[in-house]
């Protein structure tokens, strides 16, 4: 199977090297204030993908060579007239251009400062997107913290011990969002609980957030969403970047970043990253550190190979160490346990390796066909107290996709996929029917699939994607998932946006809910866990507005529902003397309706706005269908920004409120209370220089009491999982960043 | 609560007052200032502009600047008595990005 795996990406490879170069030409001209129209000679034409200008001769006469992408974008421009933008297949050879004669360039339209978070018009699924510049808005230590502005997505710590943290997704927990690592599927399995913090943010160049089912391109473990991650790229013109973060906890972090463009063909980015949190802080005085004392090394190599036929090739790898130490503050690493003194040691290694291969298949690359191969590695060591978890993780991908467009209207992609996981993991805990016993938790599957996805765009007034999915699983059988997302433009500033689909994804009853070890329960597994099962769909209307200094302004509302047919639920109240899990016996639901709003009321001062509130529910043995716990409510964020002129300074602040959660009975019940956070950011940028200092949580909110019988680790109330706040108070830091440009 | 309202109605009205001065200040100097657009054929990636927009600023009388990379072009806001349009013409070519036209508002 290997062998055939080789050795169609190596034709694959060799067939890229071998496919004609293409030249796109056409003829510009010029309407005059009378209305003739005439060539244009001299005038300056782009293509806006590639790197190639040319002019047109004394007859407005052009040719570009414009190998690469199936469509290009070509860009007529001439001083003292309009500009015109055509977007054609790569080798037409009749593109007619008009220019019109115009007074003057208007200043208003030439400006083009990068925010941070924005609704992307374009894309058929509402898609928010934070961009470089929205990264560097927070000190965004790692992917978890760079959710901060966004009320889509809400980040809180799994446990009070390990430090992990997860996202919410539409209310509900970040693993039945697909994470995706540029389009390969990402931190899925052992590799998840910790996923997050293993994305410097400062390796990161933009981050896409999509609500609902999506494509079918990536597999069928969207539920709620997906999170794209663009890293930096091989072709930034920066062969150094450097970011030196220290924070008031001591925490010290630095991140290397080199894009090396070697030859026109060849381009690489190695990005490294080492960081250690080296003190055990205990803030709430409740005899646990408040976060683990940790160190992680960090390190990547990407590379991007472009032939002169268009044909691409990225190929990479990526190398992780993470060790963590938490539990009691006496406890150190190396330490044994002893029953007055719960530590908790977790080591992850990981390696992963991928290739992407496109290669156009005609020459105006209206047809192409991509394969994405990705394997990952990972292992896990843990012990927390007396409970151990080990885990090694072999995972592999192979999407192969064929993509036709027909025309400019209609384009379809037909694909197969395989996914294999390994996950050879033993847990060693108080089991149900033993005191303390072992059991192995891994398993095999295998799962390989054909799908369609048939994409009808109407300019920016219509587009409709849609896709099916026909997967068999080695464990669950037939898997079949189809989805449909549509954008309907009203007028251009009236946009309707509907999606709805069915996703899966087979639970890992340890790695997905890694903190229930750091309890004194006794564990109830589920002997038979079915594939999660469920339908997402929503709607979206966003209203773009006309005021405020840019055209920007909108107003945007959501609803998503999530119904699951099959669900894995962790029952904590059940029995107080044990964690359940089972597989759901009855409904389980999440609605979520959100508002934004986003606003530059005068220049370089940008306001966003937005709530979201949640109604989660799923029916529990002995309670019904009830208030799934220690899921917020609500939560809205404000974020004003300010900056001088050039960006010399920028002043960021953010301010949230985070509604109640229902709490467990024996947690006495009732609700949590509601809590802000603020954080804040002072920039200042010199040349090649930025440096900033800010902080977090400044209001120092922090949840009372976060670890249930801190007192006695060993008795059955010890439970490090019951958590609606913030472990860690006010934090400050300061930082830099330095960039060499080519 | 009120200490929420507080550190709010604290971090707009530093934000208002420092944007209002700095506006104010801003429009002081905007004065002496003098604008251009350059066209620039060569900018043609988003790194480009980010590459304009980090260097730019540090060039002698540079005193706001807009990059377009839809139209192409930089418009420049100087001081005409420490710098003038070839002086920042030359500047872009240094960094690879070499002015074609020069329009003066």
């Amino acid at each position: 199977m290997i062998k055939k795996i080789i050795l169609i990406i190596a034709v694959l490879i060799v067939s890229a090297g071998i496919t004609n170069a293409q030249t796109t030409k056409g003829v510009v001209k010029v309407r005059k204030a009378g209305g003739e129209i005439e060539p244009l000679a001299y005038a300056s034409v782009y293509w806006l993908e590639g790197k190639v200008s040319a002019e047109t001769n004394d007859r407005g006469e052009f040719s570009i060579k414009t190998n690469g992408t199936k469509t290009v974008s070509i860009v007529a421009a001439f001083v003292g007239h309009s500009k015109d933008t055509v977007r054609v297949a790569s080798g037409t050879s009749n593109v007619e251009m008009i220019l019109r004669e115009e007074a003057e360039l208007e200043a208003a339209r030439l400006i083009e400062r990068q925010e941070g978070n924005y609704l992307s018009k374009m894309t058929p699924i509402k898609t928010e997107v934070i961009t470089a510049a929205g990264l560097c808005k927070m000190a965004c230590c790692n992917l978890a913290e760079s959710f901060e502005n966004s009320a889509s997505v809400t980040v809180g710590y799994s446990d009070a011990i390990t430090g992990a943290r997860q996202i919410r997704l539409l209310g509900l927990s970040g693993i039945y969002t697909q994470m995706l690592d540029e389009n390969r599927p990402a931190m899925r399995g052992v590799a998840a609980p910790f996923g997050l913090s293993y994305v410097p943010g400062q390796w990161l160049e933009s981050i896409q957030i999509a609500k609902g089912p999506s494509s079918v391109v990536n597999g069928l473990e969207a539920i709620t969403g997906q999170i794209n991650l663009e890293h930096r790229k091989p072709t930034a013109e920066q062969p150094l970047f450097v970011n030196l973060f220290l924070g008031s906890t001591l925490r010290t972090e630095a991140n290397i970043a080199s894009s090396l463009q070697l030859s026109p063909k060849w381009s690489t980015v190695i990005l490294g990253h080492f960081s250690t949190d080296p003190m055990g802080h205990d803030g709430n005085h409740d005899g646990f550190k408040d976060e683990p004392v940790s160190m992680q090394f960090n390190l990547s190599n990407r590379w991007l190979y472009v032939a002169d036929n268009g044909a691409q090739v990225r190929f990479g790898f990526r190398a992780l160490s993470d060790d963590r130490v938490a539990g009691m503050n006496e406890f150190k690493k190396g330490m044994d346990i002893t029953n007055t003194l719960w530590g908790s040691e977790i080591k992850n290694s990981g390696l992963n390796g991928y290739l992407k291969v496109g290669i156009p298949l005609n020459e105006d690359n209206s047809k192409n066909i991509a394969t994405v191969a990705d394997y990952t590695w990972h292992r896990m060591n843990s012990f927390f107290g007396i409970n151990r978890f080990d885990a090694i993780q072999n995972s592999a991908f192979l999407n192969i996709m064929y993509q036709n467009q027909i025309n400019e209207n209609h384009k379809y992609i037909l694909g197969l996929s395989g996914q294999y996981d390994n996950f050879d993991e033993v847990v060693s805990a108080p089991l149900f029917g033993m005191w303390y016993g072992t059991r192995n938790t891994g398993r095999e599957e295998r799962s390989a699939g054909a799908y369609g996805e048939y994409t009808y765009t109407n300019g920016e007034k219509v587009s409709l994607v849609a896709g099916i999915r026909l997967d068999k699983n080695n464990i669950h059988g037939w898997l079949f998932a189809p989805r449909l997302n549509l954008k309907y433009s009203f007028t251009d500033k009236l946009i309707f946006r509907a999606s709805g689909g069915r996703g899966f994804r087979s639970p890992n009853q340890i790695s997905d809910n890694l903190g229930i070890l750091s309890t004194g329960r006794e564990i109830v597994l589920e002997d038979n866990p079915d594939i999660e099962d469920a339908w997402t769909y929503g709607a979206n209307f966003t209203f773009y507005l006309p005021f405020g200094f840019n055209e920007n302004t909108y107003l945007s509302f959501d609803y998503f529902r999530t119904d699951f047919n099959k669900q894995l639920l962790v029952d904590q109240e059940r029995d107080v003397r044990r964690v359940w899990l089972y597989n759901l016996d009855g409904r389980s639901f999440t609605n979520t309706y959100q508002a934004d709003f986003s606003t530059e009321p005068f220049e370089r001062f940008t306001v966003l706005a937005t709530f979201r509130y949640t109604d989660s529910r799923a029916t529990y043995e002995g309670q019904g269908l009830v208030e799934r716990p220690l899921t917020s409510r609500y939560k809205g964020v404000l974020n004003l920004q300010y900056a001088t002129r050039m960006n010399k300074w920028t002043f960021d602040f953010t301010a949230q409120i985070n509604g109640p959660s229902r709490l467990p009975h024996f947690m006495e019940g009732g609700l949590s209370p509601v809590y802000p956070m603020f954080f804040a950011q002072v920039t200042k940028k010199f040349r090649d220089l930025d440096v900033y200092i800010g902080g977090e949580n400044l209001g120092n909110y922090r949840q009372p009491h976060p670890i249930m019988g801190a007192e006695n680790p060993y008795s059955p109330e010890f439970n490090s999982t019951l958590i609606w706040g913030p472990l860690m108070g006010r934090k400050v830091y300061a930082g830099i960043r330095f960039t060499i440009w080519k | 609560m009120k200490r929420i309202k507080t550190i709010i109605l604290a971090v707009a009205a530093l934000i208002l007052v420092s944007s209002v001065t700095v506006d104010a200040q801003n429009k002081k100097n905007q004065k002496n200032e003098v604008q251009i657009t350059l066209s620039i054929p060569d900018l043609d990636c988003p790194n480009c502009v980010k590459k304009i927009e980090a260097k730019m600023p540090y060039e002698k009388g540079v005193r706001d600047l807009k990059v377009s990379l839809e139209d192409r072009t930089i418009w420049i806001s100087f001081e005409e008595a420490k710098t003038n349009k070839d002086e920042l013409a030359k500047a872009l070519e240094k960094l690879g990005f070499p002015a074609k036209e020069i329009e003066k508002k």
